[in-house]
């Protein structure tokens, strides 16, 4: 599986440095993933990370050496291994992980498919999508959730009453 | 200015009532509100509520450190548009745990 990083949003400087939007939690950590690729490309490629600048980061690609090699990558998207991500201690789960997981409940009904997971200052909030192309908020904790099974990508949860049908 | 002290919190009375049922049934449930103005009070503690944003309820389950707050600081009216971190990590412990 694959988990996009970023975005290629620029060209800096004569020497093929680019400018890029950046989806990490820090962006710092783009200095630990040495090896991305393109969304159309396989091949990994060898990324260095050079400065931040103005809630970006500006990187080079060992292959890209001239400007104009940059600004033809510019808005490509970059890519790492789902492997390369830190290994997280039990109970923790990436987001882009549970993204796309059936939601079930108790007796084996399909309740709906995760949309995106919120924190609005009440703890994580699954947002699940319905059937009929609504969506509701179920509760990231003990009481609603059951077990998470990654393998088989689903989710056996237990809403309390008054959750799945607003 | 700041409410004065006399009056003590501000929580709908209808609120009080609804939380007060809920906890002597012992029953799972959401308690549907519209009032985002009520202050959370100790006794909501472990109660979850779904408060409106003009669209939607938002299931907010109450903790030990919300007490003091108005519902409607964890029920957001407007809609972010962004994009998720690819290394967001998330637990579901969090929530539990303070309940405990």
């Amino acid at each position: 599986m694959n988990v996009e990083i970023g975005k290629i949003i620029g060209a800096v400087g004569i020497k093929g440095h680019l400018k890029m939007a950046i989806s990490l939690s820090n962006r710092q950590n783009i200095s630990k993933m040495n090896s991305v690729f393109f969304e159309e490309e396989k091949n990994l490629v060898k990324l260095n990370f050079i400065r931040e600048h103005k809630g970006n980061v500006i990187i080079s690609l060992k292959h890209i050496k001239s400007r104009n090699e940059a600004e033809s990558l510019i808005g490509k998207k970059l890519f790492i291994k789902r492997e390369s991500l830190p290994t997280l201690k039990e109970g923790e789960y990436y987001v882009s992980d549970l993204i796309g997981f059936d939601v079930i409940n108790n007796i084996g009904n399909k309740i709906g498919i995760v949309k995106d997971i919120k924190n609005f200052g009440a703890g994580n909030l699954f947002e699940i999508n319905q059937k009929n192309n609504k969506t509701f908020f179920l509760p990231f904790n003990q009481d609603n959730i059951k077990k998470i099974d990654q393998p088989k990508r689903k989710i056996i949860a237990n809403p309390i009453k008054g959750i799945v049908n607003d | 200015m700041s409410r004065s002290t006399w009056k003590g919190p501000f929580v709908e009375k209808t609120l009080i009532k609804k939380a007060e049922k809920v906890q002597q049934s012992g029953k799972r449930e959401v308690i549907k509100t519209w009032s985002r103005r009520s202050t959370i009070m100790p006794d909501f503690v472990g109660l979850t509520f779904g408060v409106y944003n003009g669209l939607k309820f938002i299931p907010v389950t109450i903790t030990e450190n919300m007490v003091g707050h108005k519902l409607g600081e964890f029920s957001p009216t407007r809609t972010f548009k962004g994009h998720t971190p690819a290394d967001k990590k998330v637990s579901g412990d969090s929530v539990s745990k303070d309940k405990k």
